[in-house]
């Protein structure tokens, strides 16, 4: 009947108000943020630009940074390896048991790394349940050495990615998987060409999780595979060991690794997160 | 473009887009007794035979167990009883303990929500199942552009999936289902994930297509137009058991259960509107509510929303008209009839007014249609 009437002009106005956030909330929100920006701003502040070129060129840190990036993406490498697989079970699979199995992949999130580190030694020592036949049997020994380390960060950093990509998995809409096996794709070929490219999004951000919190491990790593410089000395205990007596050094390491870390965060959202 | 000719010169009763072709012979189609125990109260037994270059509909309601057969059928999941086999081949019996997957089966699935693969280009989704089937990369490419083409949708190649319309989606799927050469091609739903106006568009298009594809067809549905408009034979579905197989023109005109009756029923002219008139193709006149439609158009009367009368009824109705009745059929407590021209209709009303007005075949009668009651839709060629 009438035709609709323009809006009144103070719409926007109006608009303005119901978005504006509620004031507690930006209030908290920034000290939530200054939690992350004030710890970061002194380590800035406290480094030692003048000779940072120095502390950092010793044997010390040149290893431990080798060896933190070699034992972090090895880590992330194995998790995938095995951790995919172990997601899409956990996933796709109605077997029994499978809530106990999904609550020990899990465990790790929730235990405190030493213990899990004291663990991996019970089992995998020199007279613990795996590695003393192992040892006899084929003469490796995995405590103290870097694979020690690597398995030990794997420990920790595998959850993050089969809780990841066994959600995405979850949530995958399983039928186009069905429609493409009529179209003639064998199972492997839909994983391929379909499950993973459908996921991959969520496992990029698994493998990020993951190489992230085995680039920072300490707790585990410490306890099974110890504190052996150019072998067992990871970036986070050599930063550990810095602190007392060689500040200096200590900040200036884990000004390395922070941006490390940045610069992988980085180079990843733009590889693989393309934005589509 | 013949086909389409074809659906539009049988027009008056448009259910009649072909003549039905035999589907007893064991040549090498499909034939399909689906057995599946879906659950305690529910489990499917159907029994389709489709023989090359012939289209049946699976119509049936929601939960009739339409997506079962679909699945059975394309081996996404294995029967309980029973056997397929497509083109003389057995694809699943259990009895025998043959069951080919679903990547072995060369059927060519269109699904209901389309499910194209949206990390892909739309091209290299209909190149899919070419890839898929060891084609190279190159002629893979070259052959999809080609369905695409004959879609209809050549320059949307490098696009993705999720950027298409509705309609355009639709297509490539049908592509994309088509570019393997398959031995038979399955449509589940091809146009309920469409509006209105594409839906009537994309029809015509889509008969045309399954026209020229030269195995069997199978397009399931819940929407009686789209099962009479491009299927050649009928099985009506319910509650996993095949009721009824006919033409469109038996299924419409002779309904053995209340769900065909009720659903399949319902009269399906053709026409063009202009004033909210429609000049019913075959002859005769229909005023409707909607003035906002022009152009070619369906038109739907269910069979309880016309009235008959001995005289001629009183008030403003302006749908009002004299014939007389060709046959009259019971059904349970309803009564069907089917009018004679100007406009045949198939009208339903219940025992009682059919005693009352002492109808039987021949019976001169008024008929009365309110306005309000015809649905219209358009059906404009692509």
């Amino acid at each position: 009947m009438t035709s609709p009437t323009p809006l009144p002009t103070g719409r926007s106005r109006r608009r303005d108000v119901v978005q504006r956030p509620p004031a507690v909330f930006v209030v908290l929100a920034v000290a939530g943020l200054a939690l992350f920006v004030v710890p970061l701003a002194g380590l800035l502040v406290r480094t030692p630009w003048s000779n940072l070129a120095t502390l950092l060129a010793t044997d010390v840190v040149t290893q431990a940074l080798w060896l933190s990036l070699v034992s972090s993406l090895g880590a992330t490498a194995i998790s995938l390896v095995v951790g995919l697989p172990l997601a899409w079970l956990l996933a796709r699979v109605e077997f029994p048991g499978r809530r106990l199995v999904r609550g020990i992949v899990m465990l790790p999130l929730v235990l405190p790394p030493v213990v899990g580190g004291a663990a991996l030694l019970f089992a995998l020592g020199r007279r613990g349940l795996v590695g003393g036949p192992l040892e006899r049997a084929t003469g490796l020994v995995v405590p103290f050495t870097t694979w020690g380390v690597v398995i030990a960060s794997t420990f920790v950093a595998m959850p993050f990615l089969v809780i990841t990509v066994e959600g995405a998995l979850r949530n995958l809409d399983g039928r186009h998987e069905g429609a493409a096996a009529t179209l003639g794709a064998s199972r492997w070929t839909v994983m391929r060409r379909v499950t993973l490219p459908m996921i991959a999004p969520s496992l990029a951000s698994g493998l990020v999780l993951t190489w992230a919190r085995a680039f920072g491990e300490f707790g585990a790593t410490v306890t099974f595979a110890g504190n052996l410089q150019g072998r067992t000395q990871t970036m986070p205990l050599a930063v550990f060991v810095a602190l007392d007596g060689q500040r200096d050094a200590a900040v200036a390491m884990s000004l390395v690794m922070v941006i490390v870390s940045l610069v992988v965060l980085v180079a990843l959202r733009g590889q693989w997160w393309p934005s589509r | 473009m013949t086909s389409s000719d074809a659906h539009k010169a049988g027009s008056d009763t448009p259910g009649a887009v072909a003549a039905p072709r035999d589907t007893t012979s064991s040549g090498p189609g499909l034939r399909a007794s689906l057995g599946v125990a879906q659950s305690a109260e529910f489990d499917l037994d159907a029994d389709v035979v489709i023989a090359p270059g012939t289209t049946v509909a699976l119509l049936g309601p929601n939960g009739a167990g339409k997506s079962t057969a679909v699945a059975a059928i394309a081996g996404l999941r294995a029967l309980d009883r029973g056997r397929i086999e497509l083109g003389g081949h057995v694809l699943d019996d259990p009895v025998a303990d043959v069951f080919v997957p679903a990547a072995d089966r060369r059927i060519g699935v269109v699904f209901q929500d389309h499910l194209l693969f949206d990390h892909m280009s739309v091209v290299d989704n209909v190149a899919f199942g070419l890839r898929a089937g060891h084609v190279p990369r190159g002629e893979a490419t070259a052959r999809a552009r080609d369905w695409l083409d004959r879609v209809g949708l050549a320059g949307v190649e490098q696009r993705r999936p999720r950027q298409l319309s509705g309609g355009q989606a639709q297509r490539v799927a049908l592509a994309r289902a088509l570019a393997p050469m398959p031995d038979l091609l399955l449509l589940d739903e091809p146009l309920s994930a469409l509006d209105v106006s594409t839906r009537a568009n994309l029809r015509r298009s889509l008969a045309s297509h399954l026209d020229e594809f030269a195995g069997p067809r199978l397009v399931i549905t819940h929407d009686p137009t789209e099962a009479f408009l491009l299927a050649d034979e009928v099985h009506v579905l319910e509650e996993g058991r095949i009721t009824q197989v006919g033409t469109p023109d038996d299924i419409r005109l002779r309904p053995t259960t209340p769900y065909v009756a009720d659903l399949a029923g319902a009269n399906l002219l053709t026409g063009r509107v202009r004033d909210g008139v429609v000049k019913v193709a075959g002859g005769g006149e229909l005023h409707v509510a909607d003035h906002a439609v022009a152009g070619d158009v369906l038109v739907t009367v269910s069979p309880t929303a016309v009235t008959v009368h001995r005289g001629r009824p009183e008030g403003s109705q302006r749908n009002t008209w004299s014939t007389t009745l060709e046959r009259v059929e019971l059904l349970g407590d309803r009564v069907r009839l089917r009018t004679r021209p100007p406009v045949p209709l198939t009208v339903e009303v219940t025992r009682d007014a059919t005693d009352e007005l002492g109808l039987q075949p021949d019976s001169e009668v008024w008929i009365a249609v309110k306005a309000t009651e015809i649905g219209v839709q358009p059906d404009s060629d692509v």
